[in-house]
């Protein structure tokens, strides 16, 4: 039996997509035969100081073999964990430290301008540069990341898209009067602009936000704010059945981040067979969403998106099915076998 | 002549007299005693500077124009006069003479009052870690006061870097041997040295110095700076004179000239009882030690120093008062000095001890005897020069086996696998495994491709 190890940097104490991602990729692996395992280690990335003497703990790391077994492969995932040494290493590449590339000054980056930073970023880039370079072989969890990659690396990836947590559940009930979010409130998820959009919008749209967050508060604010607590709705966490459901009711997705590195919510949408609302800056979801065909694409503006959404609103349902058709008809491939056959090529 | 090995050649790295160091005149009255043991040059930043009675006496040449040598020793203390030295004892490996633990201000001159922020603040990085930074980017900005500075000693580098390290106090050499396990640490005790020997009687030395005869003088020696508590003593002496109406307080040695004593003077009423020598001889310097009834060698914060005015005080028999907590109340056995806690009841317990000695002349002499005995018999010049002689030739029978080590995991400066080794040495270094070999170059090397220094 072959062995795998998938490595997961982890800040404790939180569960978000990487996580869940690490533990699925996991569980196929065992489903396939191998035997899997996954070593995680704690990353903190603040202050920017920090983050170099953090990452370099992968590469202290001895994961050649584990009490007298040998590790046939290594399959990194996100920053800092493709630092780590082994003859036969993979990656499925979540995500890089993007404060050091694409979010750089940025309001989304905390790094300074000041001589310090500069070198952090410097050898954040020179160190990923490096160990990717020592890998068999580079996924990229879309081709958004690949994209990446290839500009500020100049490293090669090949997409291979990860399938959503529950895979084989999604289904549609309707095309509801409201459109959903889920997933976690922070920043760079850009839920202000769709709040700030409801209070715009005249066809009496509705949008339910799922998920929890550090943005939580402050989204909440915001709804009292603008007066919208009659259009928009936090309903915090749910379970996998009312995500589920949630999705088929609704009438679209709305998913508008900025330069996403993938984003299931667009593929979890229409998996659903529903159409998604998204912005020209969103990054991975634009690997799917085509403007017309399967959603809509606005400009990150709440007046744009409250007329993408006015737009969609006024479409028959014969029309939305047709988009959620289209959806469905990009993604229903996604799925695991293929991610393991190509991360466990020639192994 | 007795050498324990003749042809030993010693390279003495340090400022001599007139330089305003303390250590200048440390070592100039070392020099005669470890000549007589080994073959020694002084290397100075200005042969020219210093005094012709030196010149006449040791070779003195500049950096540039050091000759070879089988080891170079470096007296570093924290100020500005040992630039010189600091930088080619990072640069090249010797054994190193701490005479401060705390080297901080003498490394924040070199960068941050050069303009090289930046280069400061990795600096305390790498000796402090991520506290480093945030304590560095207060200290750089000038807001982190007197203490911050003395509690993050900044002498990793120099420590690192050296074949061997002498501390002049038990202090000292306990946290370099914490810091360097496994290499050589000499604890070298203070010499005594007084130019006047045997040194005058009381009487003796206030008549020389136009001193009052009959009355009780408490003598704080030395540049007077804002850390030697003065503040408190003025005030103390004040509240004492009323029991002792002769009391004076001398300040022996010069003022720092933002030192607000007047103020502080007037403020306790102290008037005609407050003496301010100035810059003194050091046999004027002797005969105030020696005049004094009572010495205060108070300091806080402390850069872990000890003070040649205290040993000579000592040597000469006075009672010293001293800051608990600090080297200078480390480094004697019990009975020795006199600790004083540098605490909220600082002024309180200073006018209680310095009172109680005042009233007890017998107690005094008491102390001075146990003071003076110790000295002589621990802090002997020429038994430390023996001392450091036979230190600096077990050095150098090691010489190259210390040098590989200290080069075995050191990547050169500046470039990218220096930066990154540096980033994970911290850890190791934090744990007193600064000398333990990490093979880091090998394993951070790929990284940094084509950048190996």
């Amino acid at each position: 039996m072959k062995t795998v190890l998938v490595c997961a940097a982890q800040a404790p104490f939180i569960t978000g997509g990487a996580e869940i991602l690490v533990s699925e990729l996991r569980a196929n692996l065992e489903r396939r035969g191998f035997r899997a395992d996954v070593a995680s280690v704690p990353f903190k990335w603040y202050p920017v100081s920090e983050i170099v003497r953090q990452a370099l703990a992968w590469r202290l790391l001895d994961v050649t073999e584990s009490n007298g077994t040998p590790v046939d492969l290594v399959i990194p995932t996100k920053f800092p964990t493709f630092l780590v040494r082994h003859p036969r290493k993979v990656a499925w590449l979540f995500h890089q430290h993007r404060e050091a590339y694409d979010l750089y000054g940025t309001p989304y980056c905390s790094f300074t301008d000041s001589a310090e930073d500069r070198q952090v970023r410097q050898a954040i880039e020179a160190m990923d540069s490096a160990s990717l370079s020592e890998c068999r072989g580079i996924f990229t969890i879309s081709r958004n990341v690949a994209h990446r990659l290839r500009q500020y690396n100049g490293l090669d990836g090949t997409p291979l898209y990860p399938p959503p947590h529950h895979l084989g559940r999604y289904r549609r009930d309707e095309y509801g009067g409201y459109l959903f979010y889920a997933g976690r409130l922070d920043r760079l998820k850009r839920l202000d602009l769709a709040i700030d959009a409801m209070k715009r919008v005249r066809s009496g749209a509705r949008l339910k936000i799922a998920g929890t967050g550090p943005l939580e508060p402050e989204l909440r604010k915001q709804i009292q704010g603008l007066g919208v607590e009659d259009r928009v709705e936090l309903v915090g966490f749910v379970s996998p059945d009312d995500l589920v459901s949630l999705y088929a009711g609704c009438r679209a997705a709305y998913y508008a981040p900025l330069n996403e590195d993938y984003g299931y919510v667009t593929v979890e949408s229409f998996l659903s067979r529903k159409p998604v609302v998204t912005t020209t800056d969103a990054g991975g979801p634009l690997e799917f969403v085509s403007a017309g065909e399967t959603g809509l694409v606005a400009e990150p503006t709440p007046e744009a998106i409250a007329a993408a959404v006015d737009e969609l609103w006024a479409l028959p349902e014969a029309r939305l099915r047709e988009m959620g058709e289209a959806g469905f008809a990009r993604v229903r491939d996604i799925n695991w076998d293929q991610v393991i056959d190509k991360l466990t090529e020639g192994l | 002549m007795i050498r324990t090995r003749p042809n030993l050649t010693i390279n003495i790295w340090s400022p001599l007299p007139p330089s305003p160091s303390g250590i200048a005149d440390y070592v100039a009255e070392s020099l005669p005693a470890l000549a007589r043991h080994v073959e020694l040059h002084v290397i100075a930043d200005e042969p020219e500077a210093v005094s012709p009675a030196l010149r006449e006496r040791f070779s003195v040449s500049t950096p540039a124009d050091a000759p070879n040598a089988d080891l170079a020793v470096y007296h570093l203390g924290n100020s500005p006069p040992h630039a010189y030295v600091y930088r080619a004892a990072c640069a090249r490996p010797g054994v190193v003479v701490l005479h401060d633990w705390s080297l901080h201000h003498l490394v924040l001159r070199e960068t941050v009052e050069r303009g090289e922020v930046s280069t400061y603040l990795r600096e305390m990085r790498r000796a402090h870690g991520e506290t480093g930074t945030f304590v560095g980017r207060q200290v750089a900005r000038a807001l982190g006061g007197e203490l911050l500075p003395a509690l993050f000693p900044l002498n990793d580098r120099v420590l690192e870097g050296s074949l061997a390290v002498v501390g002049l106090t038990e202090h000292v050499r306990s946290r370099a041997a914490r810091r360097l396990p496994g290499r050589p640490v000499l604890h070298l005790p203070h010499h005594l040295s007084l130019p006047i020997d045997p040194p005058p009687s009381r009487d003796d030395a206030r008549r020389g110095l136009g001193l009052p005869p009959g009355a009780l003088l408490v003598t704080a020696p030395g540049l007077a700076t804002s850390s030697k508590r003065l503040h408190l003593a003025v005030r103390a002496v004040a509240r004492l004179r009323a029991a002792h109406p002769s009391l004076r307080l001398v300040v022996a040695g010069a003022a720092e000239a933002s030192l607000p004593l007047d103020d502080w003077v007037r403020a306790a009423g102290l008037g005609d009882a407050f003496v301010l020598t100035g810059r003194l001889s050091l046999e004027d310097f002797e005969r105030h030690l020696c005049a004094a009834d009572v010495v205060l060698s108070l300091r806080f914060p402390t850069h872990g120093e000890i003070s040649g005015a205290l040993v000579r005080a000592l040597g000469v028999g006075r009672p010293v008062l001293v800051t608990s907590g600090t080297p200078a109340a480390e480094e004697f056995p019990e009975g020795i000095v006199a600790p004083i806690d540098p605490g909220p009841r600082e002024e309180e317990e200073l006018v209680a001890v310095l009172g109680r000695l005042l009233e007890d002349a017998a107690l005094r002499e008491d102390m001075g005897r146990l003071a003076r005995h110790h000295v002589r018999a621990h802090h002997g010049l020429e038994e430390a020069a023996r001392r450091l002689a036979a230190f600096l030739e077990e050095v150098a029978s090691r010489k190259e086996a210390l040098r590989r080590e200290i080069l075995a995991d050191r990547a050169a400066e500046g470039g990218l696998l220096g930066f990154l080794m540096e980033e994970v040495r911290w850890g190791a270094r934090d744990l007193g495994l600064s000398r333990v070999p990490l093979g880091l170059e090998d394993l951070l090397g790929p990284l940094a491709p084509g950048k190996r220094g």
